[in-house]
């Protein structure tokens, strides 16, 4: 079987283009070709024409969020496919450090304790509370280096923190007495709905340097995940390299957690798709696993703002929707082959 | 289904307007002020009304909804939060999504010169399209009686009518209303009263002083058995057993709650059918003359 | 090439080995051998660089000037040294080629013609037919000789292979064995850690790990008698003549 032959990059950057332009086409308003064309040439500073309403809506409210969801989407995939790497294990996904928990954390605690009317705040103490997490749990690891190489430890101290951030936010909406959980609890479960153009620039100037990082390690994860010792061996340096790639992926995950709330399944399902599709190497999983995701999330959202119209679902159920039975189809087929073994 | 998000929300969503804020915008534009208004929101910021708005959209909580259509401004309504609990007089206005992530680009395309409710974060993407957005966003506090319920609707009229007028009406009716219940009331006896809300999970919630709810108990020669507690607190069956209120006010739809757990089967109020569903979402508007004979009249069982 | 100076390695309190010094040379095939729990793998580890002994060092010969082992860098120590280990468990799967191909990794800065050291590597070992299979499709005995492939694409001068026999049916492990001659002759120094006694006995020189130090050093006749075998395995063991000059086959009798 050929994997990552030309055919299949460009099928993939296919599905990416019209998953980007599915999205940016259907929507609550219907908004013309002309208006959206005009509007684009107008920002551009190409035209002079005034920019009508409909072009407005489309530059500012729908494009906005079909961009963020392709960005969030590329950097769960990615930090998802490095997760899967460190862990060795197929079914880590991007929130296995405890960050989703220790976001929530912070965004409780801004919504509730912090100054009102400032919405960058709100990102800014969510991204603050996931990276905290983190940096928890590469501390705990620094303490014992050999919590580096057991796995399901690491693991533990991930799940352990995220109880523990769960409990805290818990505590702080009691303590606070007010109602802002109930925006809290649609933040909990994702939403692109508040895309800006200046949250898309400051996402992405983080985003990028996290990304170009994280696929520069892609030969060292593939020795990764022959195990530490046999990585080892090869001329890895194991404690740091896996420092450095838990860092860089937390970084990503909080960014996306930070803006868009806890989307799931996307992290965990896409390196999936793409591994079976490109292979297992990591100069093209990960590429690949953010080209996918850039097109899952749109299409995700595009059905969860479309479907029960004007009502929206939360985007991070529908990509547990279609993320589920593939998640329980790859559950089996593993179980299948041990069962054969 | 008026769950407990709907039921605080119609007074917690919608944070506590002091009378200060209220003298201030009164100073900023005295009664019969017309365009421009200017009305203070959190954190400093100010609302600037050039004109009168006539396509406002309404997002959560209820409350807002009940209000605008009690000052006369229901034909302007062009766009409405979806809410089972929405006011029948707004039953054909066209629905925007749930008020906590509401369909943007439909309030957008309605082209709206005023959104009223919302989230801090639906304000902030709304306010960015340059459309007059009024919230009162996450405050620290809550409509803690009828003053901040009045306060508030004097904000409105000024928003929607550019003077106080109507609100200044309601207040009067509302006021009177609840004064003829108050001396219908004088000599009664009073009575034990919990207000009760269930959570998601059939946990339960009390409503403690410094809340609505406390004021229209006593108001109604009721005795807040929950007056220790401040604001809305989660109570155990153990403790609403030891406190017995001779009368409990829940939600309409929520009173299955009280009996799906054995222990509460011991609660005298449900042996002696004295607990009565309420509309919370009426009775938790600006309606507070219509909520307090609700109240006066469930507790003492006569009509009002 | 490579030499360990009296090492000694403890997991904590409990003491594997201690007082360790071995050579390997190149054109010589090392065998190690010792009872379970001996520290074989231990020792290896240590000898490969990826484990500090706690007590003494370990030295390299590079470009005739002996260094400390742990004086190298990472890459540099895995352009010296490559290890076969006794399982490698992939997380996921690769084809043959991917798997060789890392082998590669150490020299990833260098401009050598990588895919051609990848092929020969897989020809070395016969293996270029299953180039592009899955490596979960091999059998135990193709995925071993793969493992050699990749330790050869190291192009290393040592190697060292813990147990690579164990999961072999005896016509692979005389293969295997076989293999390990060849490249040893090459001018590899090979040191390879096996259970099964008798295989020993087709190397250069035998070392004998057992109750926390190198009980004997030498050619197999020297090593594998019964004096020394009984003291290491503690059971009783009978030695059987074969050829003028070969080592005898070692049978352990029931007590």
């Amino acid at each position: 079987m050929r994997r990552g032959t030309v055919g299949s990059w460009l099928l993939l950057l296919g599905l990416l283009c019209v998953s980007l332009l599915l999205s940016a086409w259907i929507g609550s308003v219907h908004v013309p070709i002309k208006d959206m064309a005009f509007g684009l040439l107008r920002r551009l500073r190409l035209i002079s024409w005034p920019e009508t309403p409909l072009a407005t809506l489309f530059l500012d409210l729908r494009l906005p969020r079909v961009l963020l969801g392709a960005l969030c989407g590329a950097s769960l995939s990615l930090s998802g496919g490095v997760m899967q790497g460190v862990f060795r294990n197929p079914l880590a996904d991007p929130y296995i450090l405890g960050q989703a928990s220790g976001a929530t954390l912070g965004a409780a605690l801004c919504a509730l304790f912090g100054p009102p009317g400032s919405f960058w705040l709100l990102p800014l103490c969510a991204f603050c509370g996931a990276f905290l997490f983190t940096l928890v749990l590469l501390v705990i690891s620094e303490m014992s280096a050999q919590l580096y190489f057991d796995q399901s430890a690491l693991i533990l101290v991930g799940v352990a923190l995220g109880s523990l951030g769960s409990a805290l936010t818990g505590i702080a909406l009691y303590a606070s007495q007010t109602d802002q959980a109930n925006s809290l609890v649609y933040w909990l479960f994702g939403s692109l709905a508040l895309g800006q153009w200046p949250q898309i620039a400051l996402f992405s100037a983080c985003a990028l340097p996290m990304v170009i990082l994280l696929v520069q390690q892609s030969h060292a994860l593939d020795l990764l995940s022959l195990g530490d010792t046999m990585a080892a061996h090869l001329g890895v340096s194991v404690v740091p390299l896996k420092r450095r790639l838990l860092l860089f992926s937390s970084v990503l995950t909080a960014l996306v957690v930070a803006f868009c709330g806890t989307i799931g399944f996307v992290g965990l399902v896409v390196p999936h798709m793409v591994r079976k599709w490109m292979g297992p190497r990591h100069n093209r999983l990960l590429p690949s696993s953010c080209l996918l995701g850039a097109a899952f999330l749109p299409l995700c959202d595009t059905v969860s703002r479309s479907l029960l119209a004007p009502l929206e679902l939360p985007v991070g159920i529908v990509t547990a929707l279609i993320g589920v039975p593939f998640f329980l189809s790859l559950l089996l087929r593993r179980l299948r082959k041990v069962k054969a073994c | 289904m008026a769950t407990l998000s709907f039921r605080k929300s119609a007074w917690f969503l919608v944070r506590g307007l002091f009378c200060a804020l209220c003298c201030f915008a009164l100073m900023a534009s005295p009664a019969n002020a017309a365009y421009p208004v200017r009305v203070p929101l959190e954190g400093g910021r100010t609302l600037e009304m050039a004109r009168k708005p006539h396509r406002i959209v309404v997002l959560g909580p209820t409350l807002y909804a009940y209000m605008l259509v009690d000052l006369g401004a229901a034909s302007r309504v062009v766009g409405l939060a979806h809410s089972a609990d929405n006011p029948r007089e707004l039953h054909a206005v066209p629905s925007v999504g749930q008020s906590l992530s509401p369909d943007l680009e439909r309030i957008v395309s309605l082209s709206p010169d005023l959104v009223v409710g919302g989230t801090d974060a639906v304000f902030a993407q709304l306010s960015a399209l340059s459309i007059a957005c009024f919230t009162l966003g996450p405050q620290k506090q809550s409509l803690t009686g009828s003053q901040d319920v009045f306060s508030l609707l004097r904000v409105l009229a000024l928003l929607v009518d550019g003077d106080t007028q109507a609100a200044e009406r309601l207040i009067q009716k509302t006021q009177t209303e609840m004064s003829q219940v108050e001396t219908a009331l004088a000599a009664q006896k009073k009575e034990t009263v919990a207000v009760l809300y269930a959570g998601p999970r059939g946990n339960l919630f009390a409503a403690g002083a410094e809340t609505p709810e406390h004021e229209l108990i006593s108001r109604s020669a009721g005795q807040n058995v929950f007056s220790h507690l401040r604001r809305h607190k989660p109570v155990s069956a153990e403790e609403l057993l030891r406190l017995q209120p001779g009368v409990i006010l829940i939600d309409e739809n929520q009173r299955a709650y009280l009996t799906v757990q054995p222990a509460l089967h011991h609660l005298s109020a449900l042996s002696r059918g004295r607990v009565f569903g309420i509309n919370s979402a009426v009775h938790g508007s600006s309606r507070l003359g219509q909520a307090l004979k609700m109240y006066a009249s469930r507790i003492h069982s006569r009509p009002f | 090439m490579l030499t360990a100076h009296g090492c000694s390695f403890s997991y904590g309190e409990r003491r594997v080995f201690s007082d360790v010094s071995l050579s390997l040379h190149p054109y010589e095939l090392l065998a190690l051998i010792g009872p379970n729990g001996a520290g074989k793998t231990t020792l290896l580890h240590v000898l490969s660089g990826i484990q500090s002994p706690q007590q003494g060092h370990v030295t390299i010969q590079t470009d005739g000037k002996e260094e400390e082992l742990f004086g190298l860098s990472v890459d540099e120590r895995a352009r010296h040294i490559a290890v076969v280990e006794q399982s490698v468990a992939p997380a996921f799967d690769f084809s043959v080629k991917e798997m060789v191909s890392f082998g590669r990794y150490p020299h990833r800065h260098t401009k050598h013609d990588h895919s051609s050291i990848v092929n020969e590597s897989m020809e070395a070992v016969g293996v270029s037919l299953l180039s592009d299979r899955m490596l979960s499709e091999l059998s135990a005995g193709e995925k071993q000789r793969v493992f050699l492939a990749l330790a050869l694409a190291q192009k290393p001068r040592v190697l060292l292979l813990d147990e690579p026999l164990s999961h072999l049916d005896p016509k692979h492990q005389q293969t295997m064995i076989s293999l390990l001659q060849t490249l040893a002759q090459k001018g590899l120094a090979v040191l390879w850690s096996v259970h099964e006694l008798n295989w020993a006995r087709k190397a250069d020189r035998v070392a004998l790990l057992c109750k926390g130090g190198l009980l004997a050093v030498g050619p197999p006749s020297d090593v594998l008698t019964q004096a020394h075998l009984e003291t290491a395995y503690e059971t009783k063991v009978r030695l059987i003549p074969t050829e003028p000059g070969e080592p005898p086959l070692i049978l352990f009798d029931r007590e």
